[in-house]
């Protein structure tokens, strides 16, 4: 019980990273290098605003960052259009700036911010922190919120479309900048609810950011790009490999052997027999698909 | 083929060789280098992050370190020079404070060094410190494994901060004793002195935790940590990390007020961010804001007016204060600004500073031997005096020195 | 390397070396380190510059160098044996990282992950092993006097830089590189194993990152746990993004202006400095993406490609001279007329299918087919959407595996042979969208087609213009001209059996039928065997010795157009009548 509580509350962490830079990728073409450190904005906010309710601090942390979003993907990373990867890099710029503006803005000391729930809840006798329980599953509800958007509504679907081929999808009447702004802002308000939701969790401090990157990226190389539900489904298989490891072993050992686990899963999954048998597995799993 | 164009390469490379040698020409030239000059102000080189994660508790030993060299100057200087110094940001990165050191020695020619925040950069310095036999200076929380002829640790050391505060812990919350500790060199070494106290203050180790650094989910170590019932828990996680694992402790209901929490969680950087979770509990410390004497107050005062601080001060500020204030006592010892020399009198001085009469280095393990407070943290960040325990010698030898 | 820039590197080495005469002992230090860097600058380089792979964890290989050199010193292992192991494992884990990586058809997703997770792992073992590594701590590498190191790293970086641009960059490894860096497909079929080349490269580029570590060691004076941190890994990203891919020198001058700023301004202007620096960065990749080494080259070479294949891709395999023979030699050409006898190719088919069959996944796409396709002959391959017919021309020219049956290509089993090496067999192929690496001028490109040609093809009078055209790159051409260059690739590469998809496409009628009969011209020229997917019948007509029709993974009507037109199942097929 503990553990799929502890899976649930890093799934809802890493599942929202890793959805909006799934859903910035699809309509890019660009991995968000900055995904993280939107996210320590979002905490920031979280820390500052302490006038008002957290509730309310957190949809102010998604209000102000519409603009900011809009005026990065409008100004910064529609030039180098040509090259995914220059943009790639000028995110990896905009990650640094953030980063750094925040340590002159707010020092490099760390802050916290006080749980709006306090206390515990019992969870089939074990008592659990409310607000953890509440976090995780208010990300959760989000990604099922955002997943039902893009799969069962004409706007997702667009969007998907946007995706897969954009010169299609700008001959049918989308306009695919239009679309790209829409993705880039949904993508890093992700972020920035996720570091405002989870800040009572954290340390916030500048270089946040920076540990979410790496298991999100994980999760997001392991998805099939375009595939928001693939995406959500590696954040959900790494988020439970890290605790499940941590749980059974000390954490130095899960640690090492999570990085192993990752390479490892990596190197089977480029060779082109268990791609194969993985195809033949989700076939006979199935069935239905194939008639 | 290429079209070769007619200044192609050779306008780049002439400008590049010509940039090369302009922009970074300075004094004199690598080939012929110059003997230390005689009779010049003494310089000291200062070497501390002020960027990156621990930038601010590099910051605040450089404001104190500052009002040191400056209480010094006020009062005649050195040999009735003013004293100067060079600081230089090292970003926390011990490669990097290698190379300023250096360059501290070679290019600045200081004659002491001083500075450092953490562990590594400290082992990193101290190691070009003994090369160039210049002395330098750490006032960080905590002592390194090692100890390196010409450096000289004024923050407390593990045992003088654990040998009284362990038994109070054990006789006050009970006998079971946990650790947990961020996962890199110092917490392992902090874990094998307080194993050590624990045993013989009748105690217990239930359970040993160490995390890697920068991690943000704590529930699989705080479950098992929970599962050890402890009562008494010493933690060595740092950083971020000390915050984000202390509120998920108390979340999970591990740290609460019938637990005696102790460690580094508990220092006065940590203040604003934890305040709720660790006041009213004690914490052992080598110097406090609250501290009542009168050269103590006028630090406090002009560190706050200087500087706009309003919070608490932290400690390693006076602990740079009063350790810079020492060096360059030992610097008017020597008379001349020569490394070695000013090295052999830190080795023998006794020094009066609110830090202790006689403050002295223990030749075994150059840790400054001086007075340790007993404090409670009160709302605000005060770190009140409840108990001065006098003198706490640790005279353990360290390999490098005895 | 013309007069003047081999001049200039004169000069540039000149005043490295005089260096330490007019800098004080501290800058002297700091462009030692600068040289360490410039030199992982310039390895990260020979992966993510020359051969177009991104790794974002190049500090592992840096890493196992800086930590080679350590742990002999404070073991006291032979400072030569260290750095042997350093480099072989380097060299090791980078091979097997970019095999997985090549492995899938997207090399970018696994290596970034494998990278990153590789380095990452690195730097945990560092920070866990404390016994052999002291942790966080790490360890003391000593050092000798600052001109003695400054001149020991410079020494070595001129080695390795000069043996570099030798062996990997100049020479025609380097030219197979350039081709299988940016368009594989093309230098597979120009008969260049593209995952040979390039994974060379990348363990290159580990090696020359290991070496820069090695060195970087007694520089740095100590080698701890972060020489395999993402810090690093992304900060020689940084460099070598504002000093220019494919550049040298960009390479080498942005890694040492960065750290010399870094040490200079960085003390300075503390927090402010590295704000500065990312909107710099920002700014810089907005709008000179190809860094300041791309600004310049943009700047020297008007409209000229920016790439160019080195002078030796043109030594052996073929010239660009004009051919011998002349326009007006190429024999008439009748309709339907074939050459007596066949050249070299004896009495065996050129090609020969038998029970070829595909699937992709539920789907059966071929179901057994059978083929013979005799030198000199062209046969068209037609049937509606879907039947298979690009996947066919696929599995002859290797870039898929048939799922069962046998492929003889002059009569040798040619079913595991991977494409580049069904080139040196003799199969050409254009692809239904032109497929040339359009960073490069034409004549470039037809270099290319030549340097792994079995044997030296002359081409005829109108694609001569191409062998010459040094002017722009070839992605400028408009669409008609790619096509007759690809097409030119392919016959300077002395094709036997030529695969073609679609020629026409995208052609105007005119165009359409001068190709065919071109392409016809060269089937009775050369007595290369033909085999062409088309849809446009009258093109058909004008080119096919013979007409196979696939529908539903098999072939249902094969003989000369005026049967195949009659056929009745054909009509079915077509129609869907019946």
């Amino acid at each position: 019980m503990d553990v799929l509580l502890a899976i649930l509350s890093q799934f809802g962490l890493y599942g929202l990273l890793t959805l909006g830079v799934a859903i910035i990728f699809a309509a890019l073409r660009v991995v968000n290098l900055a995904q993280g450190d939107l996210a320590m904005t979002g905490a920031y906010v979280a820390v500052t605003a302490t006038t008002v309710a957290f509730g309310w601090r957190v949809l102010l942390a998604l209000a102000l960052c519409v603009l900011p979003l809009l005026a990065i993907e409008r100004v910064l990373l529609r030039r180098p259009l040509a090259d995914g990867l220059a943009t790639m890099l000028v995110t990896w710029g905009v990650g640094m700036a953030l980063r750094q503006g925040a340590e002159l803005l707010f020092t490099s000391t760390s802050r916290t911010v006080a749980a709006p729930a306090g206390g515990t809840v019992e969870l089939l006798g074990t008592p659990y922190p409310a607000y953890r329980l509440v976090s995780g599953l208010v990300a959760v509800a989000v990604i099922a919120g955002v997943l039902l958007v893009a799969y069962r509504t004409g706007w997702g679907l667009t969007m998907r479309a946007v995706a897969d081929n954009p010169t299609m999808a700008a001959l049918l009447g989308t306009d695919p900048r239009r679309m790209r702004s829409a993705a880039f802002v949904i993508g890093g308000m992700l972020a920035v609810l996720a570091g405002a939701l989870y800040s009572p969790l954290l340390a916030v401090n500048p270089t946040m950011g920076f540990g979410l990157l790496v298991p999100m990226f994980f999760a997001l190389l392991f998805s099939r790009p375009g595939a928001l539900g693939t995406a959500v489904t590696a954040a959900l298989l790494v988020a439970a490999l890290a605790v499940l490891l941590r749980t059974w072993l000390t954490d130095t050992l899960a640690d090492a052997l999570f990085y192993i686990v990752i390479i490892g899963t990596a190197a089977l999954r480029s060779r082109s027999h268990v791609r194969r048998l993985l195809s033949w597995s989700r076939r006979i799993l199935s069935p239905a698909r194939s008639s | 083929m290429v079209p070769s164009h007619p200044f192609s390469r050779t306008v780049v490379l002439t400008s590049v060789a010509a940039a090369l040698l302009a922009t970074t020409a300075c004094s004199g030239s690598a080939v012929s280098s110059a003997a230390g000059d005689a009779g010049a102000p003494l310089k000291i080189g200062v070497v501390v992050p002020l960027t990156g994660p621990v930038s601010e508790t590099g910051k605040a030993l450089q404001r104190g370190f500052e009002l040191g060299v400056q209480k010094v100057n006020d009062s005649g200087g050195v040999g009735g020079e003013k004293v100067e110094y060079v600081v230089v940001d090292d970003a926390g990165d011990p490669a990097t404070s290698t190379q300023l050191a250096r360059r501290l020695i070679q290019q600045d020619r200081v004659s002491m060094l001083f500075g450092t925040i953490t562990g590594d950069t400290a082992e990193a310095v101290s190691r070009v410190a003994e090369d160039a036999k210049v002395p330098f200076g750490t006032a960080i929380l905590g002592d390194t494994e090692g100890c390196f002829p010409y450096s000289w640790g004024f923050g407390e050391s593990t045992r003088q901060i654990l040998e009284p505060s362990v038994p109070e812990l054990i006789r006050t919350y009970g006998k079971r004793v946990a650790i947990a500790g961020s996962d890199y060199n110092y917490p392992h070494f902090y874990a094998g002195i307080a194993k050590e106290i624990v045993k013989s203050a009748g105690g217990t180790i239930v359970a040993e935790e160490y995390s890697p650094l920068g991690q943000t989910d704590w529930q699989p170590v705080v479950t098992r940590l929970k599962e050890a019932e402890p009562d008494v828990l010493l933690s060595m996680v740092v950083g971020a990390d000390a915050v984000a694992f202390s509120r998920q402790a108390q979340q999970f209901g591990l740290i609460t007020p019938k637990l005696g929490y102790d460690g580094a969680p508990l220092d006065s950087d940590y203040y604003p961010a934890l305040s709720d979770l660790v006041n009213g509990r004690t914490h052992v410390v080598r110097w406090t804001d609250q501290l009542d004497d009168a050269e103590s107050k006028k630090f406090v005062a002009d560190y706050r007016a200087k500087y706009k601080w309003t919070q608490p001060l932290p400690e390693v500020a006076g602990n740079a204060y009063f350790g810079i204030q020492f060096f360059l006592a030992a610097a008017g010892k020597a008379g001349r600004n020569d490394g070695q020399a000013i090295n052999t009198e830190i080795g023998r001085l006794r020094f009066d500073s609110p830090l202790g009469k006689g403050t002295h280095f223990e030749p075994a393990n150059h840790l400054l031997q001086a007075d340790m407070l007993e404090t409670t943290i009160g709302p605000g960040g005060a770190y009140k005096v409840t108990r001065n325990l006098g003198p706490v010698a640790d005279k353990v030898a360290k390999q490098g020195c005895a | 390397m013309s007069r003047r820039a081999a001049a200039a590197t004169a000069l540039l080495l000149l005043a490295l070396a005089a260096a330490p005469f007019g800098l004080s002992a501290f800058a002297v230090a700091t462009l030692t380190l600068g040289l360490c860097y410039a030199l992982f600058t310039y390895g990260l380089d020979l992966a993510w510059g020359r051969a177009g792979l991104l790794s974002v964890g190049h500090a592992a290989f840096f890493g196992c160098g800086a930590y080679a050199v350590a742990l002999s010193e404070e073991h006291d292992v032979p400072l030569a044996l260290a750095l042997v192991v350093a480099l072989a494992a380097a060299t090791g884990l980078a091979l097997i990282v970019v095999r997985i990586g090549l492995a899938s058809g997207i090399p970018d997703a696994p290596l970034i992950l494998l990278t990153l997770g590789v380095s990452l792992l690195l730097q945990k073992a560092a920070t866990t092993l404390t016994p052999l590594t002291n942790g966080t701590n790490g360890l003391t590498v000593s050092t000798s006097d600052v001109v003695t190191t400054y001149y020991r790293t410079l020494a070595a970086v001129v080695v390795v830089v000069g043996l570099c641009t030798w062996l990997i960059v100049r020479s025609r490894f380097g030219a197979r590189l350039t081709a299988a860096a940016r368009n594989p497909e093309r230098a597979a079929q120009s008969g260049i194993d593209t995952v040979r080349v390039r994974s060379a490269a990348f363990a290159a580029s580990g090696a020359v990152s290991a070496v820069a570590g090695a060195l970087y060691a007694p520089v740095a004076g100590l080698v701890s746990p972060s020489v395999f941190g993402l810090g690093l890994s992304t900060s020689v990203l940084v460099w070598l993004a504002l000093g220019g891919r494919e550049s040298t020198l960009g390479a080498l001058l942005g890694a040492v202006a960065l750290t010399t700023g870094q040490q200079l301004l960085g003390t300075a202007w503390q927090g402010w400095y590295v704000l500065g620096l990312a909107a710099l960065f920002v700014l810089l990749v907005q709008v000179v993406p190809g860094g300041l080494a791309g600004l310049v080259r943009t700047w020297l070479s008007g409209g000229a490609p920016k790439v160019t294949l080195p002078p030796s891709a043109s030594r052996g395999g073929g010239s660009g001279a004009p051919p011998a023979f002349q326009g007006a030699e190429a024999p008439p050409v009748s309709r339907g007329g074939r050459p007596a006898t066949p050249p070299e190719a004896g009495r065996d088919a050129a090609l020969s299918l038998r029970g070829i069959a595909k699937s992709f996944g539920p789907v059966r796409v071929l179901d057994g087919v059978d083929l013979d396709l005799r030198p000199g002959r062209c046969v068209c391959l037609i049937g509606p959407n879907g039947a298979g017919k690009s996947t066919l021309l696929a599995i002859v020219a290797g870039q898929l595996a048939p799922d069962a049956g046998t492929l003889r290509i002059f009569g040798r089993d040619a079913s595991g042979v991977p494409v580049h090496r069904r080139v040196r067999m003799g199969v050409g192929r254009m692809f239904q969208i032109p497929s040339v690496v359009t960073e490069l001028s034409p004549a470039d490109n037809i270099r290319l087609a030549r340097m792994e040609a079995p044997a030296r093809a002359e081409l005829p009078e109108e694609y001569r213009d191409l062998v010459t055209d040094d002017a722009a790159a070839a992605g400028a051409l408009p669409l008609a001209d790619r096509r007759r260059l690809e097409l030119a690739m392919v016959l300077a590469g002395a094709p036997r059996l030529v695969l073609l998809d679609e020629p026409a496409a995208g052609m105007g009628r005119q165009d359409a039928l001068r190709l065919a009969r071109e392409l016809r011209q060269i089937t009775v020229r050369t007595g290369c065997a033909m085999l062409v997917v088309e849809h446009d019948m009258e093109i058909v007509r004008e080119l096919a010795d013979d007409v196979v029709v696939l529908h539903g993974g098999r072939i249902i009507a094969h003989g000369a157009m005026d049967e195949i037109v009659a056929d009745t199942a054909v009509r079915e097929a077509y129609l869907g009548v019946g």
